[in-house]
């Protein structure tokens, strides 16, 4: 007899679920499954609630079920399933229904499409399956189409620490994508007819929002209300996601509050009686969450506003944690995969956090006596304050930062947002009134309203050392600090409320020695397998390597993805604050790319580049940053030697003649020099150089190959010898890299080109070298080194 | 329809409304170690008031020798305590109706043990001024004469007191102020008089603490034209002074 039956439910079956995660080992699976399920069991033996043996029975059948389910949701499909077209190279035909609400932004609409059959010249096979589909032409949801155009599949993480686009799709249940060439539509509509009322309004309120509206504040509100998140400026998310208060982004269980409250009481109104109150609200509310698309927090919210609702009716106090947990429950069958995406996590941690922690910090920081500031300050304080601890490290496992500031941020900007919202909603209401004057009013309020907020979000960005980069924390470290921090919080609510130091109290002290052993560990481990990481990053046609040995070093700045360098990210990842020393191998546009950005974020010990005068924007920028953080930089000639790198290009002094290829930097790294223990491994930069490439080489392990692998003199390959070539190369219409080139390369070893094989790590060590592509699979040691945060 | 319980109990598992913990099959509202921690008033008691008493040396209480009272006899089925107290308080304050059901029920016990309540024939509860009856949504007092009413088969007449004036709450202010403060808040209802002219009435409420509330409507129902009135509350406060007698006389 449990308060939470469902809460044991969800645990199991999620411990189910994240064994089917990491089935592709099936032994390795099972038995990853008998022992979190005995880990689960022991606590549940150790805590008050004992369970017999009848319950032990019942969790491992729940978990079983849950490795079953996982198993053939994901991995298993039809024959005729669409994902196994995408190899045909050529144009098909597919037909098929809109089966989401289309995302409709400037000049492109997004849209789920669940495939029918696939035509042919002569006959038409049924399918299945779902597509994502990017068109630049209107549709609505509920159309039958006959799309033509190539499938394709979505490309996965290419770089470490990335974000991975393809297995957020899979999440979805997304595996092929489509950009159809033309389009025809069909009669009739095929749609549910609750989302098609939903699509409605929500175009409704979306024509309402640009109406009177419009502009930044418009997207924010488009943001906040339908859950349009892709009109919001990029930077403008940024800073949301700086102050830690992008949740308000993200249509959340705030807005189905906001929303579930304010229907009841205009429903109040007409004096309706409470059932008809509540079938009313809760229509309403599937309605709204159908609008959002399902998302994961409105789900939860949703689900979980109607059974507090129901609970109300039927006169039963209720245990929110189990309301919660059946929210889980139902989102987890409705797709296993939600279990491993961002937001559900973020969701239900935030939501777990309030309702778990809340309680039992309020009994701790409680102000007896002042009833004013003790619910004005202090509950809101300790609602933000639980729900960040619930949140604040997975999102920084995601988001790399800790936003120390959102603690105050959100004390001001949740109110604000509700207050928008309601206006908002209120404004679409008015306006079908059709009242010129009202809607004026509404408009300019929820105006004033929007603008406020957004400038408090960015005074709050504003504010200094507001957030840090602290690199993402592995999931072992997660692990141990929930169970720190909830059995942390039970050990000191038992002892105010009992006086005595219970179970939690043992658990958390075992899990602190368990972490101190931990960071012992990985510390030694450290020091005694020192390791020298390059890591040559996918960022198309362009260059970016990153060099750790104790000390960054990083050559060249990449591309741009989604408004950050490829480079800057992958550092964030890591949780590096400062770079001690950048080379730019040549001022073309490819080398600098993202340099600025990184210059004007991070701390630079110094900058090493050839002497090449050149005009383009990007350099000058690049330049005058250099100029205006004071960074100590350096023109490098041949001869010239700074740590473990040797230079061998330029010649130096100015030549006019020289091609700005020919004076590119050619670099040679010793891992030796860096520590006598290491193995002998020498990497080539090659730059861009052009001729007389076999004036400036010595032999050399690892060669990065010049000028994408474009077609060079291979006589210097014979001095070389480079039993590892890098290209680093996107897709371009010049052909690059030449086949011929590559055929050269390949007489001395194994070439990686990281278009196709994405990212590559080599890792130089005491007396071995790996290679990693991102698109090979890791191996379990590199898995398991990641995964307890060594490296 | 067995299946559909279960199943809702999984879902919304039914809690004790003060303990919070998991109610087991037989139990409904409270749960049976919450309901055994309920302090029931056992003789002695004040005659007058049903405040538990020291000894069995005297037969009425200090305030009660004090000040007479309109009504002939008031029991209380616990002190303003504990469990009760929580009951109340849910009840009044956080819109938990069922919990009358509980305390009903006590009271329902109380007056079917003692002999004096024989001859009631009507039960009226306290009202509630119109505009808190319908911020609470009910009247707390009503809920318990229902209660009442359906365990003991004596009719109630809800309406058959009025409260003419809004006065403030009786919770927070010194005895001294609270005769002020009903002083006339209660009329009769004409309507109903003709239901309980000449009749003996149990007047229900749920705190007994100075008894002001309960003589007021004791005198506009004396007026009214009852023959007698006796009284039935949930729960006696003030009786901690009683109880330092208690641990001084132990001494």
């Amino acid at each position: 007899m449990t308060r939470t039956p469902f809460l044991y439910l969800v645990i199991s079956f999620s411990t189910g679920l994240v064994c089917g995660y990491f089935t592709n080992r099936l032994l390795f699976a099972i038995s990853l499954l008998l022992l979190l399920l005995l880990i689960f069991i022991a606590v549940l033996l150790l805590s008050e609630t004992r369970p017999d043996y009848k319950d032990i029975i019942c969790i491992v059948l729940i978990s079983c079920f849950g490795f079953f389910y996982y198993e053939g949701r994901t991995r298993i499909f039809p024959e005729e399933h669409i994902r196994y077209f995408t190899h045909i190279k050529g144009d098909l035909s597919i037909l098929g229904d809109v089966i989401s609400i289309p995302d409709k932004r400037e000049d492109r609409t997004f849209f789920r499409f669940e495939v029918r059959s696939v035509m042919n010249s002569t006959d038409t096979i049924p399918m299945c399956g779902k597509v994502r589909v990017t068109l630049e032409d209107d549709v609505e949801y509920g159309n039958r189409l006959i799309l033509y155009g190539t499938l394709n599949s979505p490309p996965s993480s290419s770089n470490p620490g990335g974000f991975d686009y393809g297995r957020w799709l899979n999440r979805q249940d997304i595996y092929v994508l489509m950009s159809p060439d033309s389009l025809v539509r069909l009669e009739g509509k095929y749609g549910k007819n609750l989302i098609i009322i939903a699509a409605r309004i929500r175009t409704y309120i979306e024509k309402v929002i640009d109406n009177y509206v419009g502009g930044k504040q418009g997207a924010f509100l488009k943001g906040i209300i339908i859950g349009k998140r892709g009109g919001i400026p990029g930077d403008v998310q940024e800073v949301f996601r700086n102050t830690g208060v992008v949740h308000v982004l993200a249509v959340s269980g705030l807005h189905v509050g906001i929303i579930a409250f304010l229907l009841t009481l205009i429903i109040r109104l007409f004096r309706a009686p409470n059932i008809i109150n509540i079938i009313i609200t809760s229509t309403l509310l599937i309605i709204y969450a159908l609008m959002i698309d399902l998302r994961p927090s409105v789900v939860r919210a949703t689900i979980m506003c109607i059974l507090l609702m129901i609970s109300f009716l039927i006169r039963r106090d209720t245990d929110t944690l189990n309301t919660l947990s059946v929210a889980a429950f139902i989102i987890l069958l409705w797709n296993p995969q939600s279990l491993f995406d961002v937001s559900f996590q973020l969701s239900f941690g935030a939501t777990a956090g309030i309702i778990y922690l809340y309680p039992k910090v309020y009994e701790i920081i409680r102000v007896r006596g002042n009833k004013f500031i003790d619910n004005v300050v202090i509950k809101p304080f300790t609602i933000s304050l639980s729900a960040q601890a619930g949140t604040t490290l997975l999102a920084a496992h995601y988001f790399y930062r800790l936003p120390i500031i959102s603690l105050v941020a959100n004390l001001l900007v949740i109110p604000l947002t509700g207050i928008c919202i309601v206006t908002g909603l209120l404004l679409s209401f008015v306006n079908l009134l059709g009242i010129g004057i009202l809607n004026k009013i509404f408009a300019s309020s929820v105006y004033g309203f929007t603008t406020l907020t957004l400038n408090v979000v960015n005074m709050f960005g504003r504010v200094p050392n507001g957030h840090f980069w602290i690199g993402s924390p592995s999931p072992l470290f997660l692990i141990l600090y929930f169970i720190i921090l909830i059995s942390g919080f039970n050990a000191i609510h038992n002892f105010i409320k009992w006086g005595f130091l219970g179970v939690s109290f043992r658990v958390l002290v075992y899990t602190i020695f368990i972490s101190l052993a931990v960071v012992l560990t990985t510390g030694l481990y450290r020091v005694y397998n020192p390791e020298i990481r390059l890591t040559f990053l996918d960022v198309g046609k362009g260059n970016a390597t990153l060099i750790e040995m104790g000390e960054t070093v990083l050559i060249d700045g990449g591309s741009y993805h989604r408004g950050v360098p490829t480079a800057a990210e992958l550092l964030r990842n890591k949780g590096i604050r400062e770079i001690s020393l950048i080379f730019l191998t040549s001022p073309l546009s490819y080398d600098i790319g993202g340099l600025s950005y990184i210059l004007e974020n991070f701390k630079v010990g110094c900058v090493a580049l050839p002497f090449i005068p050149y005009g383009s924007y990007g350099y000058k920028k690049f330049l005058r940053n250099i100029k205006k953080k004071k960074i100590p930089f350096r023109f490098v000639r041949e001869g010239d030697r700074i740590a473990a790198f040797s230079i061998m290009n330029p010649k130096g002094g100015v030549e006019t003649n020289t091609k700005i290829k020919d004076a590119s930097l050619v670099l040679n790294f010793n891992a030796k020099e860096i520590n006598q223990d290491m193995e002998d491994i020498k990497t080539l930069f090659l730059g861009h150089v052009e001729n007389n490439i076999h004036e400036m080489v010595e032999e050399s392990d690892i060669l990065k190959a010049p000028y994408f692998g474009g077609n060079r003199n291979p006589s210097f390959l014979e001095i070389v010898k480079p039993e590892v070539t890098v290209i680093s190369v996107g897709s371009n219409r010049w052909g690059l890299p030449s086949e011929e080139m590559i055929e050269e390369y390949e007489r001395y070893g194994r070439v990686i080109r990281t278009d196709r094989q994405g990212a590559c790590v080599v890792r130089i060590g005491k007396g071995r070298m790996t290679i990693h592509t991102m698109f090979e699979e890791e191996s379990p040691r590199e898995r398991i080194l990641r995964w307890t945060g060594v490296r | 329809m067995n299946l559909l319980r279960d199943l809702t109990d999984l879902i919304i598992p039914p809690l004790c409304r003060v303990c919070k913990r998991r109610l087991k099959n037989d139990e409904k509202i409270l749960c049976n170690d919450c309901y055994s921690r309920i302090r029931l008033i056992t003789p002695p008691y004040c005659e007058r008031c049903g405040r538990p008493l020291p000894n069995l040396d005297i037969n009425v209480c200090n305030t009660c020798i004090v000040e007479k009272h309109p009504f002939s006899y008031v029991r209380a089925v616990s002190p303003y305590e504990g469990i009760i107290e929580s009951l109340i308080i849910l009840l009044k304050y956080n819109g938990k109706r069922q919990t009358s059901k509980i305390l009903g029920g006590l009271m329902s016990k109380v007056v079917k043990m003692e002999e004096t309540y024989r001859n009631c024939e009507l039960i009226v509860p306290v009202p509630l001024h119109t505009t808190r009856k319908r911020e609470r949504g009910y009247n707390q007092a009503e809920l318990l004469g229902n209660e009442l009413s359906s365990e003991l088969n004596i009719p109630i007449i809800p309406d058959a007191l009025i409260r003419t004036r809004a006065t403030p709450s009786q919770t927070k202010l010194p005895t001294e102020h609270r005769k002020k403060n009903v002083l006339g808040a209660f009329s009769i209802n004409k309507r109903r008089q003709e239901l309980f002219r000449g009749k003996t009435v149990l007047l229900v409420d749920d705190v007994f603490t100075t008894g002001a509330t309960l003589n007021e409507c004791t005198k506009t129902l004396i007026k009214g034209k009852t023959t007698d009135v006796l009284g039935i509350v949930c729960a006696v406060a003030g009786w901690e002074l009683y109880k330092r007698q208690e641990t001084e006389n132990n001494e």
